[in-house]
């Protein structure tokens, strides 16, 4: 009986063995997959925050296209002349 | 006697029952004791891993950050230059039309008179054909004048003849008897020659110092 019993307990230590191999490896895993969302989420969030802050930019870039285009309804008559000026012979 | 061999013998099967009881038990404690103490190695291990992790993530977010901002800068910039270019561009089309509506003028004759000399003279005169538009041959040039003009300003003696070939821009395209040089100066040529210069001081005009 207690020859048996050995047996058993040499094959639950064995299971045990393995068992705690895999528990290893699944705890391993699942730790790297939150790390790796964590970090993902990390990078989005900064493109996502430097994207808003950026939005600055584009609004003066429109601004100053209207300034431009402003200016230029008062100067494309001179620009032209002065195209004409250029190309036409002296 | 037969009484006291069975409680002997009860006695051994109870004992070896208990202690194979004892041996299953501490073989499932230390199995469950495993299981724990690899699970709590892979968190531990885990956690360095992680922490590592996101400091690389830190780092790599601070460079998307900058990477992005650079980007839109530059989408911003590209965008006011884009629209100076075509406002631009817009001008130079816009001389184009003036030209068009010049060949209906007056003075048009006079000047593909000197476009003709100045091409002459580019030259240096000799025997010189004049290709000229279909509409731009019924202008009166004074062709025979003009060859005088080029004759007296290269020193070379200039005859002018009008070609039978017709081009399709407006303004000249003069060349040598043979046909080796040509002188292109349609406005369509200058204004491609001169394109660049021509944008500069549009610019200038246009936008100042913006």
């Amino acid at each position: 009986m207690v020859k048996e019993a050995q047996t058993q307990a040499e094959k639950i230590r064995i299971e045990a063995q393995q068992r705690a191999e895999e528990t290893y490896r699944k705890t391993w895993k699942l730790e790297m997959l939150k790390a790796e969302r964590q970090s993902s989420e990390l990078k989005e969030k900064a493109r996502e925050r430097a994207k808003g802050e950026a939005e600055v930019f584009l609004r003066q870039a429109e601004e100053q296209i209207t300034k431009i285009r402003k200016r230029v309804q008062k100067k494309t008559k001179e620009a032209v002349d002065t195209v004409l000026i250029e190309i036409l012979p002296k | 006697m037969d009484s006291k061999i069975q409680k002997i013998a009860q006695q051994i099967l109870d004992d070896a029952k208990e202690e194979s009881e004892s041996i299953l038990d501490d073989a499932r404690k230390s199995a469950d004791a495993l299981t724990e103490k690899q699970k709590q190695s892979a968190l531990q291990k885990a956690k360095k891993e992680s922490v590592a992790r996101m400091k690389k993530a830190e780092r790599e977010a601070e460079v998307i950050r900058g990477r992005v901002t650079i980007e839109i800068e530059q989408e911003a910039h590209w965008k006011v230059l884009s629209e100076k270019k075509n406002l631009t561009t817009a001008i130079l089309e816009r001389a184009k039309k003036r030209l068009l509506k010049l060949q209906k003028s007056e003075g048009y004759a006079s000047i593909l008179e000197k476009l003709i000399v100045n091409a002459g003279v580019a030259l240096s005169g000799g025997s010189l054909e004049v290709t000229l538009n279909e509409k731009d041959r019924s202008q009166p040039l004074k062709i025979s004048a003009l060859g005088e003009a080029i004759t007296e300003k290269t020193g070379v003696e200039t005859q002018l003849v009008v070609s039978n070939e017709v081009i399709k821009p407006l303004g000249v395209l003069v060349k040598t008897e043979d046909g080796r040089i040509v002188v292109d100066s349609t406005f369509e040529a200058i204004m491609k020659r001169r394109e660049r210069e021509l944008r500069f001081k549009i610019a200038k005009i246009l936008f100042g110092n913006s």
